[in-house]
């Protein structure tokens, strides 16, 4: 009787000691630079155009792109811990606004969310060629950005590039950043 | 009874525990404890087929000269001489092993079957010594410390050199050296690692000599020249003629517009870092801005990192990721806006703007840069190349559409010269604008097309192998840490570079070849055909569709 109840208790303790302890975990996944924008502002892309994301900055600063042809319309987020820029003002002086380090000009304004936004143009190189040579005098695309602030002390910089110099004559990709901007909200608030 | 049955227990379990200790290695090959991380596997070692460490042969760009180039010729360049390095891997086995058509040859390493088979028969030898040298290093991995490490780094050398014949010594020994109590200044300590090769002409030794001292005048500079001294890495520098390479006599300055450096990593173990030499023959206002940059980017760049890579035994995988030519260009950047507080490369104000964008950019424009791979990719990397090879695909279709779009242009120029009897003379120079763009987006739709031909190339290679050497190797690489002190360096650099950037105020702007008062911009001409296309409303016959 002694040596059974030993079994039983030295099997027991056994089984208890094999069974793993159930731990539930919720694994938080990082949310995706779409969704992680998409929590700040609300927009609707242009039909049609292939949407990009990805980030910067080791993943502090999320980035969604609309891209059709030469071109692009682009949410970049900054302000959060980490980011490139911690404030507007910042962003404005450095290099990722700048025509190859020459500030940008503002050339007029826009209502975005119902905020009455500078919209500044910049110029960047297009014809970069092959990196191992060096390139010719550099032909410049156009930009045009203006920054909303955003909550969490964050902003984003809504921009429209064109990789060429050549204008836009028929006006599509002008008209289709018009309507875009149009289409940002901040969340929660009516504009 | 029971004490002895329950010693005889304990005595069994001891035995047990011992016989379950393994030695092992930590990082296999390296010559002094480093990063501790996994140990290769054996067939790692085995030297991979389908991925070759074929150089970044400069992709024919539409070279965008300035509309007033005028090339010079070249009466005294000869046709340099330029095989494929032979470094650590050689042709794949499958292009030896099982033949292939030449037409199905990858670039470059057509050439080299076609012209070279004795290098064929040779670079075979390489890959066989390569195995036995696997198959060896199984046996030293039993040794432990410094005299395994040691026997093994002397195998891999061995086998480096194609087996049994003598080393060509190199100038230094490989050997880590800590960080320096030596007191002598930064250009005499690394003369003794770094041989200017100046070919015994004076013009080299000058340039070689000055661009030298420049770039070991910048922090960048100074920074990674003791991170190469500490590796105990050497190099070799020269110029060398380069056949692509055309001087151009542009406002009174020679330049060129072709590859501007090279770097191979040597089987005997150093870096040769080749210059252009239109450098020298070129510009010297240009060569004084540009050259310590580039010597900062092939030396401080590729050849630091193809140093310690080779160490790690992951020559081939840090050849493959996507962090060694950006490294390599943020070491350049950085030395050149140290020297004048200007970007000799227009690119580096793209990357500072949007890094991810400019470098996802480069894998759709750049055939070498369409093959490489970010840390998570490589432990994907069929999948990786597959999801790429749809990219690119999408992108040549953009590309064929830009360009159509582009061809647009010219008839609404015919039309107004025609039409409205404006002079074609005043649209010169917006007509080498558009020859220009027209020539730019032409490349990109080669550029997309290569891409395609050297994605779908590699994934077949990849795909083929009976053993998925490839494919395993990067796989298991992806995870050793080195590529993880690769990923924090680069950070540390482009966040250091954008500091700079935004710190410091802009140098100003060179002047650009000044417009003629008389020639047509591109904004008075969108202005001349939106008013045009207006009046059409007051026609009967209408200009414009």
């Amino acid at each position: 009787m002694n040596f059974i109840l030993s079994v039983v208790l030295a099997l027991s303790a056994g089984a208890s000691a094999e069974k793993p302890a159930e731990v539930s975990k919720t694994v938080k996944e990082a949310p995706t630079p779409s969704q992680a924008i998409a929590a700040l502002i609300s927009r609707r892309p242009p039909k049609g155009w292939k949407v990009e994301e990805y980030t910067n900055a080791g993943g502090a600063d999320p980035v969604e792109a609309f891209v059709d042809g030469v071109d692009r319309i682009a949410i970049r987020a900054f302000g959060g811990p980490g980011s490139a820029y911690k404030k507007p003002a910042g962003f404005l002086t450095g290099a990722a606004a700048s025509t190859m380090g020459r500030k940008p000009e503002s050339v007029g304004s826009a209502e975005v969310a119902g905020r009455r936004l500078t919209v500044y143009q910049r110029g960047f190189p297009i014809n970069l060629g092959d990196p191992h040579a060096p390139s010719g005098p550099p032909m410049l695309g156009k930009e045009f950005f203006c920054v909303l602030p955003v909550s969490g002390g964050r902003f984003v910089v809504l921009s429209y590039a064109r990789e060429t110099p050549a204008p836009d004559l028929e006006r599509r990709g002008e008209e289709a950043w018009k309507v875009f901007l149009k289409t940002v909200k901040l969340p929660g608030r009516k504009t | 009874m029971n004490r002895r049955i329950l010693a005889a227990l304990f005595l069994a379990a001891s035995a047990l525990d011992a016989g379950a200790q393994r030695i092992s290695l930590e990082v296999p090959l390296s010559p002094r404890p480093s990063i501790a991380g996994p140990a290769v596997a054996p067939l790692a070692q085995t030297f991979p087929l389908a991925l070759t460490p074929w150089n970044p042969t400069l992709n024919a760009p539409a070279v965008l000269h300035p509309h007033n180039a005028v090339p010079i010729p070249s009466v005294n360049l000869r046709a340099p001489i330029q095989p494929l390095p032979l470094n650590l891997s050689g042709l794949p086995d499958s292009a030896i092993a099982a033949p292939m058509k030449l037409a199905d040859i990858p670039f470059p390493f057509k050439r080299t079957l076609a012209e070279e088979p004795i290098r064929a028969r040779q670079l075979a030898a390489v890959i066989d010594t390569l195995r036995e040298y696997g198959a060896r290093s199984q046996s030293l991995a039993g040794l432990k410390g410094e005299a395994g490490a040691a026997a093994l780094e002397r195998n891999f050398m061995s086998a480096a050199a194609l087996g049994d014949e003598p080393l060509v010594p190199p100038v230094g020994d490989g050997a880590y050296v800590a960080p320096s109590a030596d007191a002598r200044p930064l250009l005499t300590r690394m003369l003794e690692r770094v041989r200017l090769d100046d070919r015994g002409r004076a013009d080299e030794k000058k340039a070689l000599e000055e661009s030298f001292k420049r770039l070991l005048e910048t922090p960048t500079g100074r920074r990674y020249a003791e991170e190469f001294l500490a590796e105990g890495l050497t190099a070799v520098v020269r110029f060398d003629d380069f056949a692509d390479s055309q001087l151009f006599l542009i406002d009174g300055r020679k330049r060129f517009y072709a590859a501007q450096a090279y770097t191979d990593w040597r089987p005997e173990g150093y870096a040769e870092i080749r210059l252009n030499r239109h450098y020298v023959d070129g510009d010297p206002e240009f060569m004084r801005e540009s050259l310590p940059s580039i010597i900062g980017h092939e030396l401080l760049g590729h050849g630091l990192w193809y140093g310690r890579a080779t160490k790690e035994n992951l020559y081939l995988a840090f050849h493959y990721h996507e962090l060694n030519e950006t490294l390599a260009r943020l070491v350049g950047w950085a030395i050149d806006h140290e020297l004048d507080g200007r970007f000799e490369e227009a690119g580096a104000w793209n990357y500072l703007a949007d890094p991810a964008h400019y470098l996802s950019n480069l894998k759709m424009r750049l055939p070498y840069y369409a093959v490489t791979f970010g840390q998570s990719e490589m432990a994907k990397p069929l999948a990786t190349l597959r999801a790429r090879l749809a990219s690119a695909e999408a992108e040549v279709m953009r590309a064929r559409s830009n360009l159509a779009s582009q061809k647009t242009w010219l008839p609404v120029l015919d039309h107004f010269s025609r039409d409205h009897g404006i002079p074609a003379g005043r649209f010169g120079l917006l007509r080498k604008e558009l020859s220009d763009l027209e020539a730019h987006y032409q490349n990109e739709v080669v550029n997309a097309e290569s891409i395609v031909r050297e994605v779908s190339g590699l994934i077949e290679r990849i795909a083929a192998e009976p053993d998925r050497a490839s494919e395993l190797y990067l796989k298991e690489a992806s995870a050793h840490p080195f590529f993880e002190r690769l990923s924090a360096d680069t950070a540390r650099l482009g966040k250091a570079l954008e500091t700079m950037a935004n710190a410091a105020p802009p140098a100003p702007p060179r002047p650009a070849p000044p417009r003629p008062a008389d020639q047509i911009t591109w904004e008075a001409l969108a202005k001349m055909y939106q008013e045009d296309v207006a009046a059409d409303a007051n026609r009967a016959f209408k200009h414009w569709r």
